[in-house]
């Protein structure tokens, strides 16, 4: 974030890249991705997750839950990772963030050794996302006071929440550009709250950029994801993340 | 056997043994219109370009697709609290999740595979460290108001669904237990 805080709520960043299916994809592109960037994340790990798609058919739409094998390139302290899955790049930072000047090197190096080994034809998304925790130390909170994004119930409905979630989704660029935003309770130890505020900048749809021009969009998107976090809080969350 | 933890996986998203609400229907598509199709043989596979909700479903283990960490943990946590698993330490479990990713798909099945074996069982998620050598690791304790004989066999039966597909993974879980009641005090 521009404004920078003493105790900056970001639990983890990342950027993910979705290639097209027109790219042509194979098992040993990891390995060879691996080479490009083992000087910088030398920790090589694999991981299986689940993954669901929807078959829309004729007459109805099939859910199908599939497991995908993904490759994760971790950095010698483990506080960031390439993800390498088919069609797909990710790169994750986590806490404590290293700031865009330290964040941006990693997306550009991940990005670049994939453009190396992959012969891109299109690309399906580019997001850059936050995730920020935000933890109190009391069990009930008035969110109004530190969020100006959170969710609204009237007088006459329960004050209080098991857990909730507040969701939007703007619209940027002309609609080029799609940011989801959620707040949402977290789990926490007992007798205190937490939230995550989600901002999720991404393109709202296929080929919104030529690919010579994906770092110059996710250096936007950073900042608009920073005035969307601004947008979202109080100047009462900012003393706090001062304090 | 790592085909087992598969096995367990894909009986874990047909049972709604894991879903505190609905599941699918849950789901929510921005822009239904106008899917991104993955493939195309009599029928279309979409996504969402925003992803798949990951709010959305609650109690799913794992959002679909999802590349955040934070949030696959986030997730798992409350599925796992929403199952009436006990957290102990949450931080401290998070971090450690954190740190090893490579457990969140077999954490299901574990707890999945203990229920089976402990339906009458409290099981806390907790984290263990030992101090001699600066180890650790998460534990799952079964609790039980009452301990006999089958306790000990009813825990390797259990063990026995992940440990295989647990051996090459970078974290580890262990399933054991402590003695204690339910919440309460050592019965020994």
């Amino acid at each position: 974030m521009a404004v920078q805080y003493k105790n900056p709520p970001i639990v983890e960043a990342l950027c993910e890249f979705r290639l097209g299916k027109d790219t042509e994809w194979d098992l040993t592109i990891p390995g060879q991705l691996y080479e490009k960037v083992k000087s910088q994340f030398p920790l090589r790990e694999h991981r299986t997750v689940q993954v669901v798609e929807f078959a829309f058919q004729p007459q109805n739409v099939q859910q199908q839950i599939r497991t995908e094998e993904r490759v994760l390139l971790f950095t010698p302290d483990r506080k960031a990772l390439v993800q390498i899955g088919p069609r797909l790049l990710v790169v994750n930072v986590l806490k404590p963030y290293p700031s865009w000047k330290g964040f941006k090197p990693l997306i550009e190096t991940a990005w670049e050794a994939l453009r190396q080994v992959v012969a891109l034809k299109t690309l399906d998304r580019i997001g850059l996302r936050y995730i920020n925790r935000v933890e109190f130390e009391t069990s009930r909170v008035d969110l109004k006071a530190y969020f100006d994004f959170y969710l609204y119930t009237g007088a006459r409905l329960p004050q209080e929440y098991a857990s909730f979630v507040a969701q939007a989704l703007f619209s940027f660029a002309g609609g080029r550009d799609h940011c989801l935003v959620r707040l949402v309770s977290a789990e926490s130890e007992a007798q205190r709250m937490a939230v995550l505020l989600d901002i999720d900048y991404h393109w709202a749809r296929s080929d919104a950029v030529a690919i010579d021009r994906a770092l110059d969009w996710v250096e936007e998107a950073h900042s608009r994801v920073e005035e969307i976090f601004e947008g979202c809080i109080t100047d009462e969350l900012r003393r706090i993340l001062n304090t | 056997m790592f085909a087992d933890s598969l096995t367990l996986t894909a009986e874990l998203a047909k049972e709604p043994l894991y879903q505190g609400g609905s599941a699918v229907n849950d789901f929510i598509f921005e822009e239904p219109d106008r899917p991104v199709t993955l493939s195309s043989e009599g029928s279309e596979v979409a996504y969402s370009h925003s992803g798949l909700a990951w709010m959305s479903l609650p109690g799913q283990f794992g959002a679909a697709g999802e590349v955040s960490l934070q949030v696959e943990i986030e997730t798992l946590l409350r599925g796992i609290r929403e199952q009436g698993v006990v957290l102990g330490r949450i931080d401290q479990v998070r971090e450690y999740l954190l740190q090893f990713p490579d457990l969140l798909d077999i954490v299901p099945v574990v707890i999945y595979s203990t229920r089976k074996h402990f339906p009458e069982g409290q099981l806390t998620l907790d984290i263990y460290r030992d101090p001699e050598i600066e180890d650790q690791y998460l534990v799952l304790y079964v609790r039980l108001a009452h301990y006999d004989e089958t306790t000990l066999d009813r825990l390797q039966k259990a063990e026995a669904a992940f440990l295989d597909a647990l051996s090459d993974r970078e974290g580890w879980i262990q399933l054991t237990t402590d003695f204690r009641e339910p919440g309460g005090s050592n019965v020994l």
